[in-house]
């Protein structure tokens, strides 16, 4: 069936309004040896994926190319575990801001959504004030910083003054805010944002530690915590009761060797009772509102443009008259020597005026050569 | 009422659809060219032609009547949006290997990402304008970072890069603009949204047979995007992906026999319903060799197996039986393939200066004009008044004519430059050129400036064969396989320029230490300067200041 | 020694070192020639004007257009005119310089020319630059000529060669003030009996009225060659916007290679006006020997202007060769020698580790630049100095001058 605009519009105005969950999920490191941090974030996009968010509301940034990498033995594929049994990377993926792209500046402009206008939506978050928020973030960090590109760096305090700009700006109904990196928990500490719960991997002054490597990709796959955090997703799906306390008690120093931290103070409801999938699950939730008044004179409107619009020229067309072009089709010779013919400019006039210059200049010289000379 | 009114709508585009339904066409097509390394060449191509349609105006209102069933939306939105009337963007990983594979079926082989682009001028939004938000849309829309195909990097080389299609007559004229960003990575994320815009994504037909596990573990992949109008046929869009596998790198024996199974570990198990046509073509070698299932055509060049008309799945594979494992051929030993040769570098260990070079091989026995493109970003400067000619190092600057050259602007323009170079029979022709490396600012360089930068293909098209002097060549015949003599594009590899780099580290220390070296000499010039001289004694307590010698004018 | 043989004599040298195969590394060495006087880039300038495309429209030509014009017109450039017209304006300078001297003197010649030009003539740091055919060669003769004539009170010759001069290098313009007031007074040596200035400062306003037309008529020269404006933002920009960031043995490329983006635009301008402040206090100190105050102002550009290369301090230690009266003077001749003499050795080196051998980074040039930009203050300081302390005079045992 189709819609003509006017209709449209009118449909999505009077029918539904939906509570999106939008992603950033995002991995900050550069080069190989990284591998782990883009198949944390991978990690991560598969779970929410799986859990029913479309990739138009996730935004994935990735700093390198781990998939199509010259180092990896296994080319379109990153995996999370060593036996290689789960391929994260898949047929069907897309990365909204991937290498040189993926800079301090564009993630801050993601979240607070202060972009050029050509920017596609794919490359916005596109969320408002009925929106739950994930963010998770992954990369080489410190007291209260983590490393972009191992070039710059994106401090607490801009994050947390990001998450201000974006309650503000109504971007958001709840942040769930997740981070893996060294001294993690250090970088939720500057939050002052209502409506926001953050866990981090790691104590300040403590390291998190990569989980396994894998002897035929060289390198570590996974971190710890987020494994243990994907372990545990995997036995979430879209209708599972399980709430973020369930999440947050399974955390185990035992494996993870670093102490997870969770900062529920500026999150209003009680973890028991806000689920996981609130956050990693596209729950859409429909609500019925008052129709917008249909007027005829809109429709006509619509209609009228649909006339005026039409570009298909119904014209006189045959399948034989489709013979094919070649592919390079248009290249010919005839410009090529038209130009080699036209090359030669206007050299005259420059000599002429070459010529002007030099003789204004040495009558300038001659002029008080012999001014000089006639005291 | 407003009932009424939906149905009369309802029912008008109803007949629309239907009209529309047999004005749109969709054929496929994947060639298969076994190649002379043990290689295998492929190509799918996807056709989609919106018969009898335009491209928008420049200056027309945007209406909001797109309804398309086989063209591929979201790029139509795009084309329509920025009034685009002819667009090419490829994205390729690797360098083609022109010696060994011969022309490649879609001429775009440069590597990382190109994009260019015909647009009318004369709306009330500028070329320029148009031309940023196209690249931005199409960032979006294929991942890859064409965002960065900026100012910086775009040029208008419209000798080289001529329209495919038709332009249409309108009383503005069209522009190019071109691009080229050789750094792009190509992976699955790319390949995604390119089967998002084929009409049976990858489920049936032969989009099935691109896996991205096998595309992207390919010696040289790439896909492409093409749109161009026909004039009298309508507007046509060509999806394409290009790859060559290495089937003896498959196998276990070092054989080259494939099938599609073997290269892309699927097979087409059913057709696309809605294509018009569906061909598997292979390119038969000259050795003896076996095909296996009997194809529906076959000639002396091409074996083609229609899609769909045996009722089961195809799976093409091709073998040398008598052929105990594959001997490569020598590189000196093969004949080229392609009508001239090329070979680029830049020479000299200094990060200020360096010396281009660029070899070019006439292989065809009459004298060849080529153009030749240089697209380079400001990093690299040419000192054009070095450049060079030599044949069999003889100077020969007169082989080589400047048709247009525009200087670079540092963080603003690229180089243009555009020459003809004439190539004697059968021999090689060596242009040398001086260049000098600009030095960056600390906040221009990438996360990983030790690494370098890529600089963007040169593009070479022999464009005018000369006659073949018959009582110089009494046997034409035997100089080696007819080549086929047309204008073609040919792109350089890719090079990495080693720019000098800057401490990261060291703004802060840097501003302190200059700084500190300049208030310490003027500080110490005006201390000179504001206070008077006076006499003192030395021997005698320092008391004993005598104002009577204090002099200077002060 | 007989001044009258060893002048030509020296400058016959020069022509022999000249004509004698040069390597061609010279040619691109960063410390000879900068961005602004570069060989290379004046050919390539030329070659474009010639064949039709404005060399202006790119970012790498940035000499004069009065260069190009006289270049593809009345003195066509080769390898062999180019070094022997850049030497004989070498010896130009060292004959305006020896001419100096004798007005200074008030004698018709002296035993000292020999040296004097000697001292010019084999100054590596003034030949070197002539042997990679560098244009600071020409400002230096400009420079030398302006002063001449102005010490000969011959205005407008002095003031045409001042005006021909700014066209090449827009910071020479600062010389104007101690040139025009050099033009009104005289330029005997007064160092040592320091009174106020004499004439009377209105003369001065013609003076600079010739000179604004001086440089008005050779603007239009310029703009007529060029075609159109653009040359004024490509050659008079450069200095103050720095848009190109080749190493130089100067203080300005590294601050502004590492500086942080926001803030070029203000150090740009703290850094052109800083060579602004010293213009008036020189004059001001030194208004009863304005040849001396403008020798000073040479010493401070030479130090901190944007692309200075070796010719810059060249010309201001060549110079110090016109005031013997200061030598005995001069606070720490030794550690300053020193410092030039460490200098000039660790510049082409560690610019060599960097560039070309790949084993040192930018920290090891940048380090040495810093330490001829202390070389250089410290001549500085030692001149003026010397140019106060002179007016003391010899003093008795035990005692000692101070500043108050």
């Amino acid at each position: 069936m189709r819609l003509s605009p006017n209709s449209l519009t009118g449909m999505v105005a009077a029918g539904l309004r939906t509570r999106i969950t939008g992603l950033c999920s995002f991995a900050a490191s550069r080069y190989w040896f990284n591998y782990r941090h883009m198949a944390n974030a991978l990690g991560m996009y598969r779970t929410v994926k799986r859990l029913g968010i479309p990739d138009s509301n996730i935004i994935l940034m990735l700093a390198d190319d781990a998939a199509c990498n010259a180092r990896n033995k296994f080319p379109g594929c990153v995996y999370a575990n060593p036996g290689r049994h789960l391929d994260l990377y898949g047929d069907n993926i897309e990365v909204d801001y991937r290498g040189y792209e993926v800079t301090v500046e564009n993630f801050l402009r993601v979240l607070t959504g202060r972009m050029d206008l050509s920017v596609p939506r794919s490359k916005r978050l596109l969320t408002d004030d009925r929106s739950n928020v994930f963010v998770y973030m992954t990369g080489h960090g410190g007291n209260e910083f983590l490393k972009f590109q191992d070039n710059e760096e994106i401090s607490a305090f801009d994050i947390a003054d990001a998450f201000a700009q974006m309650w503000q700006k109504k971007r958001y109904n709840e942040i769930f805010f997740m981070i893996d990196t060294c001294q993690a928990n250090t970088m939720y500490s500057k939050f002052y944002s209502p409506n926001i719960l953050a866990t981090g991997s790691s104590e300040i002054h403590e390291n998190s530690y990569s989980y396994e490597n894998d002897n035929d990709i060289g390198v570590a796959v996974i971190d710890s915590y987020t494994h243990y955090i994907l372990e545990f997703m995997e036995n979430i799906n879209k209708t599972s009761q399980t709430s973020m306390q369930d999440l947050f008690d399974s955390y185990n120093f035992d494996k993870i060797h670093s102490h997870p931290g969770v900062r529920t103070d500026l999150f209003h409801r009680p973890l028991h009772s806000a689920l996981v999938t609130d956050f990693f699950g596209g729950v859409a939730q429909a609500e019925v509102l008052p129709p917008i008044p249909f007027s005829p004179r809109n429709t006509s409107e619509s209609e009228h443009i649909v006339e005026s619009g039409s570009m298909l020229d119904v014209g006189n067309h045959t399948d034989g008259g489709l013979s094919d072009l070649p592919l390079d089709g248009g290249l010919s010779q005839t410009p090529f020597l038209a130009a080699l013919a036209g090359a030669k400019g206007d050299v005259l006039t420059r000599k002429l005026r070459a010529w002007g210059s030099s003789a204004l200049v040495i009558a300038l010289v001659g002029y008080v050569s012999v001014k000089r000379s006639s005291y | 009422m407003h009932l009424v009114y939906l149905v009369l709508i309802l029912c008008f585009n109803l007949s629309r659809i239907l009209a529309l339904e047999s004005r749109e066409q969709f054929d496929e097509e994947l060639t298969l060219r076994p190649l002379r390394d043990g290689k295998l060449g492929a190509r799918f191509l996807f056709t989609t032609l919106l018969k009898g349609a335009t491209p928008r105006r420049p200056e027309a209102l945007l209406t909001m009547t797109i309804h398309y069933t086989l063209f591929p939306l979201a790029l139509g939105q795009v084309l329509r949006e920025y009034a685009v009337t002819e667009l090419h963007l490829t994205l390729n990983a690797g360098n083609w290997n022109y010696g060994q594979w011969g022309y490649p079926d879609e001429p775009g082989v440069g590597t990382g990402a190109e994009l260019w682009a015909w647009m009318g001028d004369g709306a009330p939004i500028t070329i320029d304008e148009r031309w940023q938000g196209l690249r931005n849309a199409l960032a979006g829309l294929f991942c890859a970072s064409l965002g960065s195909l900026d100012e910086q990097r775009t040029t208008s080389p419209s000798l080289t890069f001529q329209p495919e299609g038709s332009l249409p007559d309108w009383t503005t004229a069209h522009q190019l603009r071109h691009a080229t960003l050789p750094s792009e990575h190509v992976c699955t994320e790319n390949l995604t949204p390119f089967l998002k815009l084929l009409p049976c994504k990858s489920l049936s037909g032969i989009a099935r047979l691109l896996n991205p596990h096998k595309l992207f573990d390919a010696d040289w992949h790439g896909l492409g995007v093409h749109v161009r109008y026909r004039e009298g046929a309508g507007v046509e869009v060509r999806l394409a992906f290009q790859a060559v596998f290495d089937p003896v790198r498959y196998s276990h024996d070092k054989r080259r026999d494939w099938s599609l199974h073997s290269v892309f570990d699927r097979s087409i198990d059913k057709a696309c319903p809605v294509a018009r046509s569906s061909k598997v073509r292979v390119g038969l070698p000259k050795d003896r060799y076996m095909i296996s299932p009997d194809p529906s055509v076959i000639d002396d060049r091409f074996a083609t197996y229609l899609v769909g008309a045996a009722g089961e799945a195809l799976d093409v594979a091709m073998q040398w039986p008598e052929e105990p494992a594959f001997q490569y051929l020598l590189a000196s030993g093969a004949e080229p393939l392609t009508d001239i040769s090329v070979r680029r570098t830049l020479k000299g260990s200094s990060q200020s200066q360096a010396q281009m070079a660029l070899v070019i091989t006439n292989n065809l026995p009459v004298q060849v004009q080529a153009s030749y493109l240089e697209t380079m970003p400001w990093l690299l400067q040419f000192y054009l008044h070095t450049l060079r000619a030599y044949v069999d190092g003889v100077s020969r600057d007169d082989l080589v004519s400047i048709i247009s050259y525009s200087p670079p602007v540092p963080h603003s323009r690229p180089t243009l430059l555009q020459a003809i170079l004439t190539l004697p029979p059968n021999n090689t022709l060596q242009l040398t050129m001086d260049v000098t490396k600009t030095f960056l600012r600390y906040t221009e360089h990438p996360p990983d400036a030790q690494r370098g930068w890529d600089l963007p293909p040169a593009v070479i098209i022999p464009f005018s064969f000369g006659e073949l002097l018959s009582q110089n060549h009494s046997m034409p015949a035997a100089a080696g396989p007819a080549l086929e003599t047309r204008p073609r594009r040919i792109y350089t590899p890719v090079m990495l320029v080693d720019l000098a780099t800057p401490d990261f580290s060291m703004p802060y220390n840097v501003i302190i230490m200059s700084c500190t070296l300049i208030a310490l000499i003027f500080g110490s010039v005006f201390n000179l300067l504001t206070r008077k001289f006076v006499v003192v004694l030395v021997d005698e307590p320092a008391s004993k200041v005598s104002p009577i010698e204090s002099a200077t004018c002060g | 020694m007989d001044g009258g043989l060893a002048f030509p004599a020296l400058v016959a040298a020069r022509f022999l070192l000249a004509l004698a195969p040069s390597p061609a590394v010279l040619k691109h060495d960063q410390l000879l020639s900068s961005p602004l006087t570069s060989f290379s880039r004046l050919q390539e300038g030329i070659f474009l004007f010639e064949n039709g495309i404005d060399p202006y429209s790119g970012g790498s030509f940035r000499h004069s257009p009065l260069l190009l014009s006289l270049f593809s017109t009345v003195l066509p450039l080769t390898r062999l005119t180019a070094s022997l017209l850049w030497t004989a304006s070498d010896a130009i300078g060292a004959w305006a310089l020896i001419h100096i001297w004798r007005s200074r003197q008030n004698v018709k010649s002296s035993p000292r020319d020999g040296l004097l030009a000697a001292f010019y003539l084999f100054n590596p740091y003034i030949f070197l630059p002539t042997l990679a055919l560098s244009t600071s060669t020409f400002e230096n003769t400009l420079y030398l000529l302006s002063l001449l004539f102005a010490c000969q009170g011959r205005s407008s010759a002095s003031l045409l060669t001042l005006a021909l001069l700014v066209q090449l290098s827009l910071p020479s313009v600062l010389i104007l003030f101690p040139v025009v007031l050099l033009l009104v007074s005289d330029c005997v040596s007064r160092l040592a009996s320091p009174r106020p200035f004499a004439a009377d400062i209105r003369k001065t306003l013609p003076l600079l009225a010739e000179f604004a037309a001086y440089s008005l008529l050779l603007t239009i020269a310029s703009t007529l060659a060029c075609g159109n404006w653009s040359w004024v933002e490509k050659t008079w920009g450069a200095p103050l916007l720095l848009p190109d960031l080749t190493p130089n043995p100067g203080l300005w490329w590294y601050f502004f290679t590492e500086m942080f983006d926001h803030f070029r635009p203000f150090f740009l301008m703290v850094f052109s006006v800083h060579l602004l402040i010293y213009v008036l206090p020189i004059c001001i100190k030194f208004q009863h020997d304005m040849l001396y105050a403008s020798f000073l102002l040479l010493g401070v550009f030479a130090t901190f202007k944007a692309y200075p290369t070796l010719s810059d301090p060249g010309l201001f230690l060549s110079m110090t060769s016109l005031f013997p009266e200061i030598f005995p003077y001069l606070r720490h001749p030794i550690v300053t020698a020193l410092l030039h003499l460490h200098a000039s050795l660790l510049l082409p080196l560690f610019n060599h580790l960097w560039l070309t051998q790949g084993t040192g980074n930018a920290n090891f040039f940048y380090a040495s630049t810093l330490v001829f930009g202390m070389a250089n203050g410290a001549a500085l300081l030692d001149a003026v100095w010397a140019g106060l302390r002179i007016a003391v005079g010899e003093l008795k045992d035990g005692y000692e001058v101070v500043q108050e």
